[in-house]
């Protein structure tokens, strides 16, 4: 038998019957998958949905990150645009500048109102109180008015009450 | 009714859009200021010389004077109190200092008193006794009143301070992690230095404008307070010279365009 002929028997060649019946047994036996309910599939959209849902909002959280939108970025960003923004920070000491004036002109202030209170609580004693050239001279004690005036009224418009007080005690 | 949020609201905001004009005039008047003209007083020394006058005529007409231009002076100075009073309760109180505000409110009740007692005794006395009022009235205040003002002005200024503290101490933490998150990938002896020195400055700042509260709480003079509050504030004047340092020596580590 040449190889030809050999070939040629393959045709002829078939399961053995048992080996067949047994196979088919065994599938005929196994689980089988049943087809989805309408519900089923209901619900497997929807899971679907919320899979894809969760998936644009994280893409869209990290975007927020990465961008320094977040509100909660002090925490997360390691360096604020703002530690280096030249415009914020001479803003705010600018600021702080004209609190520090206002503090100064307040000492200003309490400075001058505690030499006239010794002067008053002098005068008040009994003493003269301070004469220069005839008239007395004392200076407002009211916030921003510190103009100083002479009791002869003829410098100024109008009088502070410790003012009217030094002339109405005399 | 459908929407009764709805009609609570609208009536809410129709009673407090019809009130606001009045509130804003009462807030006019509390500033209103006071008056004492010279003119005025010189009308003591005109009847002094007035020859028209008999000599009792000239004590009673003087004496009249007197006493309406004392009383118009202590109007004035309750009208300060007022002032005060109603700058003192607009300040604000979240800064645990509460019990400062309700001393000085306290205070100036009292200083409001004083001026009634002594308005009253103008019905008994004549031109001396209106002088020793005048005298009195005027030792009172410079031992009394200006220190409280002095005081009143103090607080109002700490107050103010509170917002520069909070917005520093915040631009101190966004520092504090940039600091932290670039020594971490690239030491910097440049920025570590600038950063230490900046927050020295603030401890330094907080440490004084706590020891300014703690003057305000103790009624201390007014010079020493304001001392400590404008030492506070030159502290946190160096501590931004610190930001602008820190934020140079940032620029310098990261990649130049």
């Amino acid at each position: 038998m040449n190889l030809f002929e050999a070939i040629q028997q393959f045709r002829t060649l078939s399961p053995d019957p048992g080996f067949t019946e047994k196979s088919k047994r065994m599938i005929l036996a196994s689980p089988q998958k049943a087809e989805s309910s309408v519900g089923m599939r209901g619900v497997w959209i929807f899971l679907h949905t919320i899979e894809t849902g969760a998936a644009l909002a994280l893409a869209g959280f990290f975007v927020l990150l990465a961008t320094g939108s977040f509100s909660g970025n002090s925490y997360l960003a390691p360096v604020q645009y703002s530690v280096i923004d030249p415009g914020g920070l001479h803003a705010e000491a600018d600021a702080i500048d004209m609190q520090i004036q206002l503090a100064d002109i307040s000492y200003a202030e309490v400075s001058s109102t505690a030499a006239e209170s010794t002067a008053v609580m002098a005068g008040a004693g009994g003493s003269a109180l301070s004469l220069v050239s005839g008239s007395v001279t004392s200076k407002g004690t009211g916030r921003g008015n510190d103009a100083t005036t002479t009791a002869s009224g003829a410098a100024s418009s109008t009088l502070s009450v410790d003012q009217a007080l030094q002339q109405l005690s005399q | 009714m459908r929407f009764p949020g709805l009609a609570v609201f609208g009536v809410i905001f129709g009673v407090v859009m019809v009130a606001m004009p009045f509130f804003f005039v009462g807030v006019a008047h509390a500033d209103t200021t006071c008056a004492l003209s010279p003119t005025d007083f010189a009308k003591i020394a005109a009847v002094q010389s007035d020859p028209s006058f008999t000599p009792t005529e000239e004590v009673i007409q003087e004496l009249v004077v007197r006493k309406q231009l004392l009383s118009q002076t202590i109007t004035c100075a309750q009208t300060e109190v007022s002032s005060l009073q109603s700058v003192l309760l607009a300040a604000t109180t979240t800064y645990g200092t509460q019990n400062i505000q309700s001393q000085l409110l306290s205070d100036l009740d009292g200083a409001s008193d004083f001026y009634t007692i002594e308005k009253s005794k103008l019905n008994n006395v004549g031109i001396a006794g209106s002088k020793e009022i005048a005298s009195e009235i005027l030792a009172w205040r410079a031992g009394t009143y200006t220190p409280l003002e002095g005081k009143i002005n103090n607080y109002l200024l700490w107050t103010q301070d509170q917002s520069f503290f909070n917005t520093a101490q915040a631009r101190m933490d966004e520092t504090q992690n940039a600091v932290n998150f670039l020594e971490s990938t690239s030491a910097s002896q440049d920025l570590q230095n600038a950063f230490n020195t900046t927050y020295a400055s603030f401890q330094s700042a907080k440490a004084q404008n706590a020891a300014a509260e703690s003057a305000l709480a103790q009624s201390l003079a007014p010079d020493q307070s304001l001392t400590l509050i404008k030492q506070s504030l030159d502290s946190l004047s160096s501590t931004y010279q610190g930001f602008f340092a820190v934020s140079d020596a940032i620029k310098a580590l990261l990649p130049q365009p």
